[in-house]
């Protein structure tokens, strides 16, 4: 009882929860800015930029607006952080084994997660709301509205996965891999499943053609409107892990085989091999959807982004869905 | 102990207070991917609640005065603000116009001038890394009673709140 304990707060404060994910969120922000900056052809902020960002802010004054709610705004930022941090220990970090499981049975169900990812955006609707600004509260229901249009592809793609391995268990998916168990029709629904996770991580981190609820130019930052200081750094924190987590999730589920067995590496160098292994499966991820879409897209309206999730992508879901259903009824048979 | 991490990352908010917007459009020239304000970690900010720094251009005119105390009191302290431009340091070509409650530094404390008409784009950059650099110091000194006291703007307040009845009256008839 007494080394779960240990292990549980090691897993909540240092692996793979708030110091890794302070670490690598940040330096993945700073990469991902450097990125941008290179991409458009200038030379950009040095990699650990978000750090100095972080630290400074922490050390500005927290001014609460007279009419603000104060109790939910100085809340809802350790709402945010603290439900990014519980995300992380459900997302096996490249491995199965010592140090990772820090729940009690195995890796947390889908569904738990599933409602775990909408809890920041919905930490940041409530300090919004709060805030008692107009910017904010515009900032809010778009939030609200982003909210709404990319949680159901995301519910459609995680249900179609979880239906064909039979399992919630976060950790079994991870093992299983599931594209690996039917014909090439299985292979190719689960290719369009991969493309609507994928799709769906520039709306949850709010980059580029998605940056619509905190659009800094129209309404000058949205729901963080009235947040400064120690608040705003929590805040942008809890954003950064937000990249990191969603990016690690949607590798962990679809581009989750270790490295270690080709190359015929065990015990304790294959867990750090395994995990760089990771970082780096994760790094790709976010070129691929964050850096790129920030880089090269101009912001969409709101209805435009709607439109968007709800009927281009949610067909891929659901087309993706049938075909895996498809294979499943008709060519692999049921198990 | 933080302070000197907002050297690092100074974020900007920029106000026009009444001038011809030739210092705007200079400011954001010192943003654009030219000069790339980004690697020193500078960042335009769309809320005076996220800056460090304010630049603030133009001469102060009575319309504006109330708003450029309210946004010298939004932003969180330790804050840094820069005068750009010949109007802001002394009225310019506005000078003893009858509209006019100026120059800035009779309105909220100034920490750095910029001069020019308008000031060049790297004037500006160069302004605010090293007036962030220098932003401990002139805390330190602050707090010694150092720096020269904050203007006193009541008065000017006064006019301002009755010249707003006054336009509202002449509306309303
Ligand atoms: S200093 Fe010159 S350029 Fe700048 S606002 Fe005044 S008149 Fe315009």
């Amino acid at each position: 009882m007494m080394v779960s304990i240990v292990e549980a707060l090691v897993g909540l404060f240092v692996f793979p929860g708030f110091l890794f994910l302070f670490l690598f969120g940040l330096l993945f922000q700073g990469m991902n800015r450097k990125l941008i900056a290179r991409l458009q052809g200038r030379y950009g902020p040095p990699i650990i930029q978000p750090f100095y960002d972080f630290f400074k802010l922490l050390g500005k004054e927290n001014i609460v607006p007279k009419n603000a709610n104060a109790f939910w705004f100085n809340v809802a930022p350790i709402i945010a952080v603290a439900s990014v941090v519980t995300l992380m220990l459900y997302i096996p970090v490249g491995y199965l084994g010592p140090l990772s499981p820090v729940l009690p049975s195995g890796f947390g169900d889908l569904i738990v997660i599933l409602y775990l990812f909408a809890l920041p955006a919905i930490a940041l609707i409530i300090g919004a709301s709060a805030s008692a600004s107009p910017y904010a509260a515009i900032g809010a229901q778009r939030e609200l509205s982003m909210l709404i249009s990319y949680e159901f592809p995301l519910a459609i793609a995680i249900f179609a996965l979880a239906w064909r391995a039979g399992t919630f268990d976060m950790g079994e998916l991870f093992a299983t891999q599931p594209w690996t168990l039917g014909g090439p029709l299985n292979a190719i629904g689960f290719l369009l499943i991969l493309l609507t996770a994928l799709s769906v991580i520039p709306g949850k981190v709010a980059v580029g053609a998605f940056n619509i609820p905190e659009a800094k130019e129209e309404i000058a930052g949205g729901p963080l409107v009235e947040y400064s200081g120690r608040n705003l750094a929590l805040f942008e924190l809890a954003h950064y892990m937000k990249m990191f987590v969603i990016s690690a999730f949607i590798v962990a589920l679809f581009l989750g085989a270790p490295i270690s067995p080709l190359i015929g590496m065990s015990g304790f160098s294959a867990i750090v091999v395994d995990v760089i292994w990771f970082l780096f499966k994760v790094f790709i991820v976010i070129f691929f959807t964050v850096t790129l879409v920030a880089a090269v897209t101009a912001r969409l309206k709101i209805t435009q982004a709607v439109t968007f999730y709800w009927f281009v992508v949610d067909a891929l879901a659901i087309v993706g869905l049938i075909l895996i259903a498809a294979d499943y009824f008709f060519f692999t048979g049921v198990m | 102990m933080l302070q000197k991490y907002i050297a690092k990352s100074p974020w900007v908010f920029h106000v026009n207070t009444g001038g011809c917007n030739g210092c705007d459009i200079e400011i954001l020239a010192a943003l654009t991917p030219r000069y790339d304000a980004e690697r020193f970690g500078v960042k335009l900010v769309g809320s005076p609640r996220h800056a460090d720094v304010l630049l603030v251009a133009g001469p102060v005119t009575h319309n504006v005065i109330e708003k450029i105390k309210r946004i010298y009191e939004q932003t969180p302290d330790p804050k840094l603000v820069i005068a750009i431009g010949a109007c802001s340091m002394g009225c310019s070509v506005f000078q003893d116009s009858y509209c006019i409650d100026g120059p800035l530094d009779e309105v909220i404390p100034v920490h750095v001038y910029v001069p020019g008409c308008p000031p060049r784009p790297e004037a500006i950059l160069k302004a605010v890394l090293m007036g962030a650099e220098a932003l401990p110091e002139i805390l330190k000194k602050a707090e010694k009673g150092e720096l020269p006291p904050a203007p006193d703007i009541k008065e000017k307040l006064e006019r301002y709140t009755k010249y707003r009845k006054k336009v509202a009256e002449e509306a309303s008839e």
